[in-house]
């Protein structure tokens, strides 16, 4: 075993080229953790040192000031932890469980309308009709505007992911399929009994690649949302950075205005510390499941 | 005979309408969210009055379209999306397999995959943090002002001056996105039989040898694959990197509006016609971008084309 081992890695002393190559990816690695220790750096600085030194990456005095504030008012931020919970969850289950039906009877060669309904669901992904109209059929016409169910219902079938789990369907070994039919069980029955189970990795895949995308979603609230009861998390923040940035644009047009400036700086570090509770918890759950993700990248990448 | 036919027939005709009941919830979805919109493309070749709707509105023929490609819009959001979309089309290929041979040359395992889990990091951030991280870097305060005071030099208004945005977007496209891309050809490069290394090594061919005459041949196909798919998107633009990242600043638009930044000024601003002609010429152009890359893809390579 040892022996075998040293053949596969001749060379496990010091290697010159590795250590290059250690070096370059470390650089690279800074360049993505440097940022995110930017952001906890401004959240935990003296908001009077913002304005004198500016931002920093790494923090010499720490600053819980832009917490406790916001921690004596968190209702806004549950508000929206609360709708993005329920929404991301609500769309990511219906999206699981109708692409995982309709992808059925599109991988069953002796379902009669196959190529009609593989075309009907396909063509989505040639042609979409695009913002203007979407939002005038989900406001006029279906009543989505300003609700909460916009979150949930548009985009629940998305062609790509039916694509994905068709393919898994069509990898499952045919015999499993005429034992049950031998069985006598339906057609129904044995996607319940016997599909379901076997696709749970392809269900999980989809589930949180559908996850992610909803859990971030800023835009469909920026279309259709006017009540701040109903604004999603993400798009809470960029409410956040965009009216200090507004708020300081106006100040540095107009001189005069110094004082409300600086206080508008001044709310750097809580803007800041903002972020690090809207996004910070989820950035260190997903990276767990990653694996799926790339799973899911990976077979979405090599056939639709 | 007949009886036979019809007892074989009648289970399949059963499993038929077991079938068709489970796809239907999908097809209702799709019908209500994707096909029913398409009818309100329509609205392009109308003078849209929000009283009098989608139908009673009248028809205006091809003013819409006119009014958007005689206007200076025009010309600066079609070349920033096409432009954008190339550029990033070619940082892609470059940056992504670059990390790849890289990664895929490392020998230790825990190193690949720490360094690997933290290039993906970005693909889990909503654009709009990234917007914060950008913010917090570029601000008139920001980290690399505070910096080039600190070296005695002038403070640059980033959010103040297009010139740098090219750059900047860029680099954020870069950023957000090159831990997933490489993540590709490092899976097809695993597939690499190993023996073809060993033997151009024992030929004599260098690094840099092996690297143009070994692993980039293998990659070739997921290359073209990936290039073609991305061409088949260029007319869609990224919504959330230029309209989060450059926060929406009119002064910044010479460089930062694309198609859809154009489309959705107008859906806020309540001037529906020449956006929605942009959105129709849009998804038309998209359409066939797709059904030309997809014609390349069977020629290239059969198993890798969508249909």
């Amino acid at each position: 075993m040892k022996t075998g081992n040293k053949v596969l890695r001749p060379s496990k002393k010091f290697n010159v080229s590795q250590g290059i190559l250690h070096l370059i990816f470390i650089a690279i690695c800074a360049c993505y953790i440097l940022p995110f220790m930017m952001v906890i750096t401004i959240s935990l600085s003296n908001s009077q040192s913002v304005l004198s030194e500016g931002f920093k990456i790494f923090p010499d005095k720490i600053d819980f000031t832009a917490y406790k504030i916001i921690f004596r008012d968190m209702s806004t931020i549950l508000q929206a932890y609360k709708v993005t919970i329920a929404f991301s969850l609500l769309h990511t289950v219906l999206a699981v469980v109708l692409q995982a039906t309709i992808a059925y009877p599109m991988s069953k060669s002796y379902f009669t309308h196959r190529k009609g309904l593989i075309w009907f669901v396909f063509f989505t992904m040639l042609f979409s009709a695009g913002m203007i109209p979407g939002y005038l059929t989900n406001t006029k016409i279906l009543g989505l505007g300003n609700n909460f169910w916009v979150y949930v219902l548009p985009g629940a079938v998305s062609a790509w992911n039916v694509m994905i789990v068709k393919t898994f369907y069509n990898g499952l070994p045919m015999e499993l399929f005429e034992a049950a039919k031998i069985d006598g069980a339906g057609e129904f029955r044995t996607f319940i009994s016997i599909v379901v189970p076997m696709a749970k990795p392809c269900y999980a895949t989809i589930g949180f690649l559908t996850l992610v995308s909803k859990w971030n979603d800023w835009n469909t609230t920026l279309v259709y949302i006017r009540d701040g009861e109903l604004y999603s998390l993400q798009y809470l923040l960029q409410t956040m950075l965009r009216e200090a940035e507004e708020l300081k644009r106006m100040m540095e047009n107009a001189s005069g205005l110094a004082a409300n400036f600086e206080e508008a700086i001044s709310t750097e570090p809580m803007r800041f510390a903002m972020a690090l509770i809207a996004g910070g918890p989820i950035l260190v759950v997903f990276p767990w499941f990653q694996k799926y993700f790339t799973k899911g990248m990976l077979v979405g990448a090599v056939k639709g | 005979m007949a009886n036979k036919v019809r007892t074989r027939r009648s289970p399949h005709r059963r499993d038929n309408r077991i079938l068709w009941l489970m796809a239907l919830p999908g097809i209702i979805f799709l019908l209500l969210f994707s096909y029913l919109p398409m009818f309100g493309l329509v609205i392009a070749f109308k003078n849209y009055v929000p009283i009098k709707g989608i139908f009673g509105s009248e028809w205006n023929g091809m003013d819409n379209f006119e009014f958007f490609f005689t206007s200076i819009d025009a010309g600066r959001t079609l070349r920033n999306t096409v432009g954008y979309s190339l550029m990033f089309i070619v940082v892609d290929v470059i940056f992504g397999l670059a990390i790849a041979i890289a990664l895929y040359n490392l020998k230790n395992a825990v190193g690949r995959k720490v360094y690997n889990t933290i290039m993906i990091l970005p693909r889990f951030l909503s654009m709009v943090l990234v917007a914060y991280i950008a913010y917090g870097l570029l601000s008139s305060q920001g980290v690399i002002n505070t910096l080039l005071t600190n070296l005695r030099f002038d403070k640059i208004m980033f959010y103040n001056s297009p010139g740098y945005w090219p750059v900047i977007l860029t680099v954020v496209h870069i950023w957000s996105s090159v831990g997933m891309g490489s993540i590709m050809y490092l899976s097809s490069l695993s597939s690499l039989d190993t023996s073809l290394v060993e033997a151009a090594r024992i030929d004599g061919a260098n690094r840099r040898q092996v690297i143009w005459n070994v692993y980039i041949p293998h990659l070739y196909s997921v290359i073209s694959v990936l290039m073609i798919l991305a061409i088949g998107k260029i007319f869609n633009g990224d919504f959330g990197l230029f309209y989060q990242v450059p926060m929406d600043q009119g002064v910044l638009y010479p460089t930062t509006d694309i198609i859809p930044t154009y489309v959705y000024r107008g859906l806020a601003s309540g001037n529906f016609g020449p956006s929605a002609a942009v959105g129709v010429f849009q998804s038309a152009a998209g359409c066939c971008m797709v059904i030309l890359s997809n014609m390349v893809v069977r020629k290239i390579s059969p198993e890798n084309s969508l249909f």
